[in-house]
């Protein structure tokens, strides 16, 4: 493994800049000439706003999703997923199914009984946490199918294999189960209450966790004895992932070599091989493979376990048959985890004259009904260490009681954590400031972490590797035109429209993740990330990594940081992913990680490639190593241009071996194992402006700028639809999306005429900007970004619906934020 | 969801359709499938062992296409008319722009260009917007059925919807002008009407209609009294609503019927000045 530190390059040195937005296309013609010149040896590919290679087939529908895959003789499974939210399995009748047409086999949880259960491996990390039993002491999760009982509806019962899909879901009517109902809760802190419902036997009181981080006595002594304390009780409600393609799998058993293949809208398969293997199946490593085809988009939802996946392999090998199973969107709302959803009671304590001296959070976090993969560790480290945001505060303290409920298990939203963390954090800012009387803006100037404190330790458990936040903010506060919003307020309500401002900054932690440090957070698992580089006899070059896109243009993107390297056309570079048996290993795409974590590793692994190309230079241009220059994709002798070798002639040259000293082998193969010393830490300040309807309530994003700071940026326009989509991600939540459980548990939004998501008109004007402060964990100054957008727009908006209704006396309205809400408000009712 | 499975006809003409209608058990009119392929997605129209669904396809039927003269000046517009035809027709913004914004207010591109006059009149309930443009506009639907043509005032149709086995042939827009108007909040997820509302202005008065808010399209004649000859101030219009039976108004999707009532006063006042200023 490689581990890689600042010195190897001048990041720390490297550009902070400034520069002109107003329109996206200006902000990206000034992001490419920047990180052109802090291209180490590049020949300026990387940095450039390349239009991604995926998209054309992505927009023409000729992508293979796993719904295209259709292997001779497949058969087709269907799930049937609980009607009710708790209760007790009394019988299950299948004899009735088992005689329907084309139907092949009708399983239970009696069918598998030597099938473990599904594990968690991110717990909440470093206190006492309770999870359902798994036979090999780990934290489990789920039984592929419930036998004793159901948890939440949805939750998978049997499964029905038939000769079509048709049959399959028909046949799941004439399953009979008895079933002897039992109490439901559907909220975190109500199932912590004396005499709420019980789920597991192992998980007493449904707690899964208490935990906390930050120092809990110093920030009570700072609260207790502060001139100003402001609280807030808040809802950061339940949201549903819409990827655009739902979740499916398909199984293939091979009889004859005992290997299993399974297809996955996976975002990480090489993770999933592992555990399906070892934790699931108990089959040999090497006999299962793992394939993500085109995946639709993830949000955070692909990266876990589900029964399907275990279930299509199983019954594959049980009938000998592929066996294939494609959910449905109401399958999806009833199946795939969700995110958010934390109840929380927050503090804020400062100075008469805006100093912040402590944050304090209490947050119920509804972890659903079984633990999903990693949603234990979602919900309490990436949360909790998050909350004090950009703001140097002296005490800061969070306690997450993580509880199972009867929904739908919780996992990960893109900006999971981070987000619930932003939203507290920038609603007790605004909170705070109105309290005081001072301006929002001119609060958080005064409390961001100073730029020579960097790294700098938040008390929380993050170390922040670098930024300038004060660039950063009062680059937002000038693209946003702040200063000239009392002008617009006043001609907004002239035209009978309130106008309001909402600021949010945030930092997101992201590059998940050095492994060590991970294993101390709870991670049962390593999180480093891998590159090959093989480089063919006629120069052409192919890149595999263990990431796996989900949608971020992977092989765009890595092709112009192995091209940039080697100094070669992007166009000579072919990217592999997706496939365990192609794929070096690695642990997936998830966390806004891949650009931070797997393009370094393709970077190392092309330095590692020069380095050879240099030594056996040397041999073919006759001349000391020292006389080699590798520039431009050849290496020709210092001082005599003439004396060369091109890419090509190199490559050939390798793969014949002809001549080569004992010390270089033939051929041009690498891989590296990249590791890093710490998490990076991109970070931003967003500012929305809302109009809100005088007479109907009705709240319009009509202004939105963002400056977001993701270090060195390897492909600009990628990271733009990132950062655009980011932030309708969050603008949805503030405005729209509501996962909502009526009293029996039951999904009332599951499907897409209940459960809105923003459309394309829905997108106010952008105005994006950036700064730079690249990463010094990584050899390409990089942080996270493909998320990292999504953490500020709620708060961001409802600080601007807040702003707009102050005078009303509103402190905090509730999101989503609907026209009716904002209606009663106005009308002077209380939330 | 699985599309339910369905046997499929396509007569030659208008008469074939209907002859199918009246007589085969389950039999359904496919014209432009924005209302008819969700429901047999969702199950909302299911396989029914003692017959059905039949899908009787009009879309090729020509005599049910193009805008035309109507009786009395009007307008006769096809039932097989999409909705983005008519919201772009030349004489329909002249002369019943109300119906034309209503059209316009439909779903998206890809709906407008495949859902038609006939279906989302049809369709009716709360879910689509030209019905109470039509009621606004005092128009009829012109319906074929087993006992021959008949006409049908809008504000009816929307109470009764097509009588089994008939088939909307036609919208009849009486001859009307510039002095109307089309308002509408849609729902965030469906972009169904949460309320809509169509107004017109004749010499005798404001013609009001209200859907979304209520459970179907309808006249509100008390509002209407209300106002009279104007001024349509938005004072004035949120009292004459408020002056309305609490129970005309009732609760949709997260929404209260008292937050509607008063949407719909809100939507009719911005209407009403609309219409004022398309003939000032």
């Amino acid at each position: 493994m490689t581990t890689v530190t600042g010195e190897t390059k001048e990041v720390t040195e490297a550009v902070e800049t400034t520069e002109t937005a107003g329109t996206t296309e200006a902000a990206e013609a000034t992001e490419a000439a920047e990180i052109a010149e802090t291209a180490p040896y590049g020949n300026g590919v990387l940095g450039q706003p390349l239009d991604s290679r995926e998209d054309p087939q992505l927009l023409r529908g000729e992508a293979t999703y796993v719904a295209d895959i259709n292997l001779p003789g497949t058969a087709h499974m269907a799930i049937l997923g609980s009607p009710v939210a708790h209760a007790k399995i009394l019988s299950i009748d299948t004899k009735a199914a088992e005689q329907l047409p084309g139907v092949l086999k009708v399983a239970t949880a009696a069918d598998f009984t030597d099938v473990m259960p599904l594990p968690c491996i991110w717990i909440p990390g470093g206190v006492e946490s309770h999870f359902p039993p798994h036979p090999y002491g780990l934290p489990g999760a789920r039984p592929v199918l419930t036998g004793d009982a159901v948890r939440h509806v949805g939750d998978p019962i049997a499964v029905v294999v038939a000769e079509t899909p048709r049959q399959a879901a028909a046949a799941l009517a004439a399953i009979e189960v008895a079933y002897e109902p039992l109490p439901v809760v559907t909220l975190a802190d109500e199932a912590l209450k004396e005499g709420a419902p019980q789920l597991h036997e192992a998980v007493p009181g449904n707690l899964n966790a208490y935990w906390t981080c930050g120092d809990k006595d110093r920030t009570d002594a700072a609260i207790a004895v502060a001139e100003v304390t402001v609280e807030l009780d808040l809802v950061n409600q339940r949201t549903i992932n819409s990827p655009i393609e739902p979740r499916g799998a398909v199984g293939d058993y091979n009889a004859a070599t005992g290997e299993y293949t399974l297809y996955a809208s996976t975002q990480g398969p090489h993770n999933h091989r592992f555990l399906l293997s070892a934790l699931v199946l108990g089959i040999p490593f090497n006999k299962l493979r793992v394939i993500a085809p085109t995946v639709g988009g993830s949000f955070g939802t692909k990266g876990y376990l589900y029964p399907d996946m275990a279930l299509v392999l199983l019954l594959s090998k049980a009938l000998g048959r592929p066996v294939k199973w494609v959910d449905t969107r109401t399958g999806l709302m009833n199946s795939t985890v969700q995110g958010r959803d934390h109840r929380q009671h927050v503090v804020l304590a400062g100075t008469r004259d805006g100093r912040i001296t402590a944050v304090r959070a209490t947050s119920y976090a509804n972890l659903g009904a079984y633990p999903s993969t990693i949603g234990p560790g979602v919900a309490t480290a990436l949360m909790g260490r998050s909350i004090s945001g950009m703001y140097d505060i002296d005490a800061a303290f969070c306690e997450v009681y993580a509880a199972f409920t009867n929904t739908v298990s919780l996992g990960a939203q893109r900006g999971s954590g981070r987000a619930e963390a932003a939203f507290l954090m920038e609603r007790l800012v605004d909170r705070y400031a109105s309290e005081i009387g001072m301006d929002p803006a001119a609060v958080r100037r005064k409390n961001l972490v100073p730029k020579e404190k960097f790294p700098y330790d938040n008390g929380l458990g993050w170390t922040y590797d670098s930024g300038n936040y004060q660039l950063n903010f009062d680059r937002a506060m000038e693209l946003s035109d702040y200063a000239g919003m009392p002008a617009r307020k006043a001609e907004a309500r002239a035209r009978g429209k309130r106008l309001g401002v909402g600021i949010a900054s945030y930092v997101a932690i992201c590059g998940v993740g050095p492994s060590t440090r991970m294993s101390k957070e709870g991670m049962l698992g390593g999180t480093w990330e891998s590159a090959n580089i093989r480089v063919h006899p006629t120069g052409e070059v192919t890149v595999t990594v263990g990431s796996a896109s989900t949608g971020q243009s992977h092989g765009t993107v890595f092709a112009q940081v192995a091209a940039d390297e080697l100094g070669i056309d992007p166009a000579q570079v072919q990217v592999y992913e997706g496939d365990t048996l192609k794929a070096p290993y690695g642990q997936g795409t998830y966390g806004s990680r891949s650009y931070s974590m797997a393009a370094p590793a393709v970077a190392l692994t092309a330095r590692k490639l020069k380095a050879k190309l240099v030594k056996a230079g040397a041999v073919f241009l006759g001349v000391p190593e020292d006389k080699v220059v590798y520039e431009g994709g050849k290496v020709h002798e210092d001082g005599n241009p003439e004396n060369t070798k091109t890419f090509a002639e190199l490559a050939m040259a390798m793969w014949y071996g002809w001549g080569l000293p004992p010390e270089i082998e033939p051929a041009l193969d690498e891989t590296t194992h990249f590791d890093p010393p710490d998490f990076n830490y991109p970070f931003g300040t967003h500012v929305a402006v809302v109009e809100i309807d005088e007479l109907t309530g009705e709240t319009e994003v009509v202004a939105y700028t963002a400056v977001d700071d993701a270090g060195n940026i390897g492909n600009p326009k990628v990271v733009l639809g990132q950062i655009e989509g980011s932030i309708m991600h969050g603008l949805g939540q503030a405005l729209m999306e509501h996962a909502v459980y009526d009293e029996n548990g039951l999904l009332e939004s599951s499907d897409l005429t209940r459960y809105a998501l923003p459309r394309a008109f829905d997108a106010p004007f952008f105005t994006l900007g950036k700064t730079t402060t690249p990463s010094p964990h990584n050899p390409l100054g990089a942080k996270g970004a493909g998320e990292i957008a999504t953490v500020p727009p709620a708060a961001a908006v409802v600080n601007a619906v807040v702003d707009a209704l102050s005078d009303l006396g509103v402190q905090h309205i509730d999101m989503p934020v609907t026209p009716e809400k904002v209606w009663r408000r106005l009308r002077g009712e209380a939330q | 969801m699985i599309l339910t499975d369905f046997d499929y006809v396509r007569p030659a003409g208008l008469d074939e359709a209907l002859t199918l209608l009246s007589g085969t058990r389950g039999a359904r009119l496919l014209a432009g499938g924005q209302t008819l392929l969700p429901a047999l997605r969702t199950g909302e129209i299911a396989l029914d062992p003692a017959g059905g669904p039949l899908l009787v396809d009009i879309r090729h039927v020509d005599e049910l296409r193009g805008i035309e003269d109507g009786p009395g000046g009007g307008l006769r517009i096809g039932a097989l008319t999409t909705l983005a035809e008519l919201a772009a027709h030349p004489r329909v913004l002249a002369g019943a722009p109300e119906l034309a914004a209503a059209a316009r207010a439909n779903g998206d591109p890809q709906v407008r260009n495949l859902g038609t006059v006939g279906g989302n009149l049809a369709a009716a309930g709360r879910a689509t917007d030209l019905p109470v443009a039509a009621v606004a506009a005092d128009a009829l639907v012109e319906l074929a059925g087993p006992g021959g043509r008949s006409t049908v005032p809008a504000e009816e149709f929307a109470a009764t919807g097509a009588p089994a086995g008939s088939v909307v042939t036609a919208l009849l827009a009486p001859a009307g002008g510039p002095a109307a108007a089309f308002e509408k909040t849609a729902d965030r997820a469906t972009r169904y009407p949460v309320c809509a509302t169509a107004v017109r202005i004749t010499s005798g008065g404001p013609r009001i209609a209200v859907t979304g808010a209520t459970p179907r399209a309808l006249r509100l004649r008390g509002v209407e009294d209300r106002l009279g000859g104007g001024p349509y101030t938005t004072d004035a219009v949120l009292a004459a609503f408020r002056a309305e039976p609490r129970e005309l108004f009732v609760p949709g999707r997260g929404t209260s019927a008292e937050y509607l009532g008063h949407l719909a006063g809100v939507l009719t006042a911005r209407a009403l000045a609309r219409a004022v200023q398309a003939v000032a």
